[in-house]
């Protein structure tokens, strides 16, 4: 029974980063917190409130201290790699956010540094989290839908997003930052199945109109190898007052012995006040109607945060503290769902259909 | 026109209106005619379809025959000068469509296409908001039908060509371009997957999924799997259907689960009637219910509103021959673009 003492470095204070870190500092193996962001300040004012021992505006200086063990890179997507490279080669145990990286030779950097490295890396995919998608991993795992023929699964969310996304980087998109994490549900469900082809197409509507260039709805057909089918969707354009906080989802899966519905809409939790409720990303965003327990990462609740982020960080932490397995995506998973988003994103660009493996 | 299941439902309903004074029944099985005619307190049966659609009493003409016997009755409907209500879809080829609407222009005479799932409410209601402009430009939407694997094997036994994205998928197709009215479909992508009905002997896809491309750039995607498991608990179609407009989002969900009943007794199963289920989901029968001895749903409604119209001249939002001719073409093109692995630019060669 192992157990061993942990030294957490959080490289990037920002939303995500400051949850990692909130959720670390009560974690029972944590007993050394370093945190580091670009703007030394938002790193001192994070470290503060969590009670760590050290920050700092420079990130090596936090993953090469002695006392951490364990590195979660919570910086924003294009800047994943070299942080992640650095704790590999040191020895540590890696958590990246999702996606891996945001180009395959990125990825595959990184991939060739984990064969290397003593150390491993997972890729924060926390959706596998969210209860509903884990209990669906189990009864596939169980046998009980046969073989799978086919999958659909999309996911909506506000333009308010879209927008603060877009603002924060102008070549991120829906399909690359978000519908990842269904892409990424796909391979899990349909784990030693492969994408062989894709199909898409995307309309162009108010996110357009307000000059950004990126899609308002995005539809997808994959071709896995054995024939199975995989419909994808993805609108980031949803009215700002629409009551979800934060992802509507939906995942359906057909097999020759069973069929499997997963509502992710929440709309069975209901709130209307008239004082607002207030968006876990979107300062200054709050709606009057809201789907409780549709916040991506989670929610506060009784002191506490609940939800997939916190099931994912408290996975990770066990298991780099004990050996003890874990669901999060590997490395090569991640690559895979990387190539897969990338090649939507070709395939409504070129109006063809993308074979996989994509040419680099 | 044709005493089977849908048949049978407009007969009854058609007994029942107000403004019907004068019901004949035919099948090609004079029995089930005769039957029918009991039932429903027809004046007239026969086992010859002309025999009823020439009886001077005569002014309207359902035609419920399985689809691959559509064209003949309405033809001879039109040239009588009789209006016609037909089951969907209403051919299983373009160039059948075409006669239909070339007979029924040159005549001047009406032809309205059964797609009752129009008249399901929340349909209706959700065509209404977007006519009234509520979620703004339409950018896109989704629609997809679930059913059981023996609904697909009993319509398929009943008519090879009649696969489940031509007579099934098809109220969708019909209802999102009802809800993007006006915009024509210019290109279809398909692709889908075989598993137990192939393994039951008919060379069809468990589930196929679309993406249609309308000429104005909307995008909309479909899905069909008519292969759940025979106790799932639908007793007809397990819907959605999704709308995304520039000023809004509808999101209807048309799956029943918010209305459950489990019975030790268990409910006869729709086309299995040896094997009773004891977990439905209520209100998913396809076509309606019997409640207290009437027929409520959207076959009741759509029947109801079609008499009406004919009846006191009160619009009514049935599909066109034209609108349902275009619907045939999107299926068409459906099937075509999962055979080939191609994507399809519409219009179709003929």
């Amino acid at each position: 029974m192992r157990r061993r003492q942990l030294g957490v470095a959080i490289v990037g204070a920002g939303r995500i980063g400051a949850m990692r870190a909130q959720l670390a500092a009560a974690h029972p193996a944590v007993s050394f917190i370093a945190i580091s962001d670009a703007d030394a300040a938002r790193a001192k004012a994070l470290a503060e409130k969590v009670g760590a021992q050290f920050h700092s505006g420079d990130n090596s200086a936090i993953i090469s201290r002695p006392e951490v063990n364990a590195v979660v890179v919570s910086t924003s997507e294009h800047e994943h790699t070299a942080p992640v490279l650095e704790g590999l080669s040191l020895g540590k145990a890696v958590l990246v956010e999702k996606p891996l990286a945001l180009e395959l030779a990125d990825a595959d950097r990184v991939l060739a540094a984990t064969k290397q490295s003593k150390g491993g890396l997972h890729v924060g995919y926390s959706r596998r989290f969210k209860r509903r998608y884990l209990l669906a991993k189990e009864q596939i795992t169980q046998g009980r839908l046969g073989t799978i023929v086919g999958m659909g699964a999309r996911l909506y969310n506000s333009r308010a997003q879209v927008f603060a996304m877009l603002d924060r980087n102008p070549g991120a998109t829906p399909v690359v930052d978000s519908l990842t994490y269904y892409v990424d549900l796909l391979g899990w469900y349909l784990a030693g199945n492969r994408v062989a082809e894709v199909w898409a197409r995307g309309a162009g509507g108010v996110i357009r109109e307000a000059g950004y260039q990126c899609d308002d709805v995005t539809w997808a057909i994959l071709r896995m190898a054995d024939g199975a089918v995989v419909n994808l969707g993805v609108s980031f354009a949803l009215p700002s007052q629409y009551p979800s906080l934060g992802y509507s989802g939906r995942i359906e899966i057909l097999g020759t012995k069973g069929v499997l519905i997963v509502d992710d809409d929440h709309r069975e939790q209901l709130l209307y006040t008239e004082q607002g409720i207030p968006h876990i990303y979107l300062p200054g965003v709050s709606v009057n109607m809201a789907f409780l327990g549709s916040s991506a990462p989670g929610d506060w609740a009784a002191g506490d945060f609940w939800g997939p982020l916190a099931n994912e960080t408290r996975a990770w932490l066990d298991h780099v503290a004990t050996g003890r397995p874990c669901a999060l995506t590997t490395p090569a998973e991640a690559r895979s769902n990387l190539e897969i988003t990338l090649a939507i994103e070709r395939a409504v660009e070129t109006g063809q259909p993308v074979s996989l493996p994509l040419a680099g | 026109m044709g005493a089977g299941r849908i048949g049978g439902l407009r007969a009854r309903l058609s007994s029942e209106h107000p403004a019907v004074k004068f019901l004949a029944v035919s099948d090609k099985d004079p029995a089930k005619a005769r039957d029918l005619a009991q039932k429903t307190g027809a004046q007239f049966h026969s086992g010859d379809n002309a025999a009823i659609i020439s009886r001077p009493e005569v002014n309207a003409v359902i035609v419920s025959s399985s689809e691959g016997a559509h064209v003949e009755p309405i033809l001879q409907a039109i040239e009588l000068g009789k209006t016609v209500l037909v089951e969907k879809p209403i051919a299983l080829s373009l160039p059948d469509a075409d006669r239909i609407i070339s007979a029924a222009e040159k005549a001047g005479v009406s032809v309205r296409v059964g797609y009752s799932r129009r008249y399901k409410e929340r349909y209706l209601i959700a065509k209404e908001q977007i006519k009234e402009g509520r979620v703004g430009r339409f950018v896109g939407g989704a629609a997809r039908v679930f059913n059981l694997r023996s609904q697909a094997t009993a319509i398929l036994k009943r008519n090879p060509d009649a696969t489940p994205v031509v007579d099934a998928l098809t109220y969708y197709v019909d209802l999102m371009s009802w809800m993007h009215e006006g915009v024509k479909v210019k290109e279809v992508f398909a692709r889908g997957q075989k598993g137990v009905l192939k393994e039951s002997g008919f060379d069809t896809e468990d589930v196929s999924y679309a993406i249609v491309t309308y000429a104005d750039g909307a995008v909309v995607n479909l899905g069909i799997a008519y292969s759940l498991p025979d106790a799932y608990p639908s007793r007809g179609h397990a819907a959605r259907v999704e709308v995304l407009g520039t000023g809004g989002v509808i999101i209807l969900d048309d799956d029943h689960t918010d209305q459950i009943m489990y019975s030790e007794k268990g409910v006869p199963h729709v086309y299995l009637p040896d094997q009773p289920v004891n977990m439905v989901f209520l209100q998913s029968g396809t076509p309606g219910d019997w409640a207290l001895g009437d027929f409520w749903g959207p076959v009741a409604a759509e029947t109801r509103a079609w008499l009406d119209h004919l009846a006191v001249g009160k619009p009514c939002a049935l599909a066109t021959a034209r609108e349902a001719r275009a619907t045939l073409e999107v299926t068409l093109a459906i099937e075509h673009s999962a055979a080939t692995g191609k994507p399809v630019t519409l219009p179709l060669a003929g």
